[in-house]
């Protein structure tokens, strides 16, 4: 089925210049230390912690309301640090989502209501089913899928999950269209 | 959310050997010129890796490290991956003596062994559950390459009977030699089994082999006899209370942690050992029809790149459906489908009703539909869509059935008629041909041919007439 158009109240959404959209209603700590690399659709309610260290996210991901993305944190010897979160091209985060990932690479798709645990990295190409634990410092490699609590590889994806994805993300931000409230 | 990406299965492409399967899901052999589904590809491993740490293993390799990795390991309860944490011992203690010092996660270079005021050392954990290698009583190590799996008890055994084939396959081959009878010579899947051994004859005849070796007494009965099975007359015993006493069910192990290992399959908690991670394989995969490539990995595992890429979605004009349609039965329904085109040259697309044939053996039941007519040209699907007003009257179409012309996209009008009493999803098929043209490098000038696509479409289910 082609992408259904999904309409949005005009007033709740920014655009930028790069033609990001984000809803008026997420939180975004530390604004200036956020950047998203244009046509992404963050959607209400999200809480991104750029206050903690830097966040990039890249080209046409769509995130999903009330999903919290927070830089991951790393014990040291002397105390700790958060380390900068990178968010590759053509993400998909659907709803209620948590992503305290070290790495989240392209064309990845996380369902809802999942935990991306501390330090997990997710590579390019690779699915986490909805409801999913993911314990800290878990690997996904490309073509996979993963899914359960504990996640665990649950099956592969096919070779045209590139292409997919791309479509996935394109349609969305093209069908994601504002609506006039009178 | 309601992405399309959920939809992807309600478009279905039939495979040459006619198993429905998403056009995603599906490859293209440029040489046979048909659309091939998992089935009709041959697979063979191309490199194995960790899924963890990424190291590529080469399967001549995998085979001796039994296809798991040697530095990676698994939780034994609940199959999650261990990481390795490193605590400080303080030189003048023992490295048996408890930890003094913080932890730091996964320090995995040596190297860092020796810190100041003591050395390290190291013990595997589980993130998820918290299980650690210190639960059941294993010993710390210096290196954190030191874990290895426990030989299996049944190592021995295994040997023997691996060293009497290899013996018996050597008579054998002795035998066929002096027969002079040639065997067939099947393909070698070199590195999934090992048949070089056994290649001379085929597996089916050797029971019959070793049956004709012992009746006619060439075969050593002391042979046999050193590996044969012993039977024995007082079974192993149950220990006392296995019946009678009060189960501990946090001791005992799930049938799949048992099974996890499959060598000594643990019955009890304190019996758990790491389990090494199992490595994954990059596929390489051959059309059955003709042995071409059909698809080829970078060797990278971090890669997803591919050499040779021949996806079914790359060359079949992708069908969906534009906006779910109102049904009702027993009347005809518009149905709008949009048709793209995956390549940037004009392609022309006609549709034909399915063969009655193709419906016969299978449960699925498609309603009626009445086709467009004619043939449509798809505009090419590129970039460029300045291009696309200048040359939209020359494009071949029957106005009638065109809803609307996008670029490298055609929305299509069907007419579906719902049978009466219809209960389920309501389904219908058409064969979608679509002109191939050949971009083989081979073969300088461009050829053209006609291929068929069989493909059903769910509609999902009839609308109530009351909305
Ligand atoms: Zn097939
Ligand atoms: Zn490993
Ligand atoms: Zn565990
Ligand atoms: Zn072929």
């Amino acid at each position: 089925m082609e992408q259904q158009d999904v309409a949005y109240d005009a007033g709740e959404y920014i655009e930028t210049a790069s033609g990001n959209k984000v809803s008026r209603t997420c939180i975004l700590c530390g604004s200036k230390n956020i950047v998203l690399n244009g046509k992404t659709v963050v959607q209400s309610a999200c809480i991104i912690r750029g206050d903690l260290a830097n966040i990039n996210v890249g080209r046409q991901c769509v995130i999903g309301k009330r999903t919290v993305i927070t830089p991951p944190f790393k014990k040291l010897s002397h105390g700790g640090a958060f380390y900068p979160l990178q968010i590759g091209d053509n993400v998909i985060i659907e709803e209620d989502s948590v992503i305290n990932a070290s790495a989240v690479g392209s064309y990845v798709h996380v369902g809802k209501n999942c935990v991306i645990s501390r330090s997990c990295i997710l590579r390019d190409c690779c699915t986490v089913l909805d409801n999913t634990v993911l314990p800290p410092e878990t690997v996904v490699p490309p073509f996979t899928v993963f899914g359960g609590s504990p996640g665990v590889m649950v099956g592969e994806l096919s070779e045209s999950v590139q292409d997919v994805m791309i479509e996935a993300t394109r349609s969305y931000y093209q069908h994601f269209k504002p609506v006039k409230k009178q | 959310m309601a992405l399309s990406l959920h939809y992807l299965k309600r478009v279905l492409y039939s495979c040459s050997c006619s198993q429905p399967a998403p056009l995603t899901d599906l490859y293209f052999c440029r040489h046979c010129k048909v659309a091939r589904c998992q089935d009709c590809v041959s697979i063979t491993v191309d490199t194995y890796f960790c899924p963890h740490c990424f190291e590529t293993v080469p399967v001549s390799e995998a085979k001796n490290r039994k296809n798991r990795c040697n530095h990676c390991f698994q939780c034994p309860r609940c199959s999650s991956t261990l990481t390795t944490r490193s605590i400080i011992v303080p030189s003048e203690v023992l490295a048996e003596q408890s930890p003094k010092k913080t932890e730091s996660p996964s320090s995995k270079s040596p190297s860092l062994a020796r810190s100041p005021g003591g050395t390290k050392s190291y013990y595997l954990s589980c993130t998820h559950c918290k299980w650690s290698t210190r639960d059941v009583g294993i010993k710390d190590k210096r290196s954190p390459i030191d874990f290895k799996d426990p030989l299996s008890p049944h190592q021995e055994r295994v040997s023997q009977l691996v060293s009497f084939y290899k013996e018996f396959s050597m008579r054998d081959q002795a035998e066929r030699e002096k027969a002079k009878k040639v065997g067939r010579r099947g393909r070698s899947y070199g590195g999934l089994l090992d048949t070089s051994k056994f290649v001379k004859g085929a597996s089916s005849d050797s029971p019959k082999q070793l049956r004709r070796a012992s009746l006619q007494g060439t075969w050593n009965k002391s042979v046999v006899n050193k590996v044969a099975t012993q039977s024995t007359d007082c079974p192993d015993q149950i220990p006392d209370g296995f019946y009678s006493g009060e189960p501990e069910l946090k001791k005992i192990a799930t049938l799949q942690q048992r099974l996890l290992d499959p060598a000594h399959q643990p019955a009890r908690v304190e019996q758990f050992t790491p389990r090494p991670l199992h490595l994954i394989g990059k596929k390489l995969l051959r059309c059955k029809g003709c042995d071409h490539i059909l698809l080829k990995a970078e060797i990278n595992p971090s890669s997803i790149r591919f050499k040779i890429q021949q996806i079914a979605l790359h060359t079949f004009p992708q069908i969906r459906i534009l906006k779910p349609p109102s049904l009702v039965a027993g009347a005809p329904c518009e149905v709008l489908l949009s048709v793209s085109n995956p390549v940037n040259h004009v392609v022309s697309i006609s549709f034909q009703q399915l063969e009655p044939s193709f419906t016969k053996g299978g449960k699925v039941s498609l309603a009626p539909v009445s086709l467009p007519k004619g043939s449509y040209q798809l505009s090419p699907n590129d970039d460029m869509g300045d291009l696309l007003d200048d040359s939209e009257e020359e494009l071949e179409g029957e106005k009638e059935f065109i809803h609307s012309r996008l670029l490298g996209k055609l929305v299509l009008k069907f007419n579906v008629a719902p049978e009466e009493g219809t209960t389920g999803e309501v389904k219908f098929g058409f064969v979608l041909s679509f002109d191939y043209k050949s971009t083989m490098e081979l073969e300088k000038q461009e050829s053209s041919c006609i291929v068929p696509a069989p493909v059903v479409v769910d509609l999902g289910k009839l609308t109530h007439s009351d909305d």
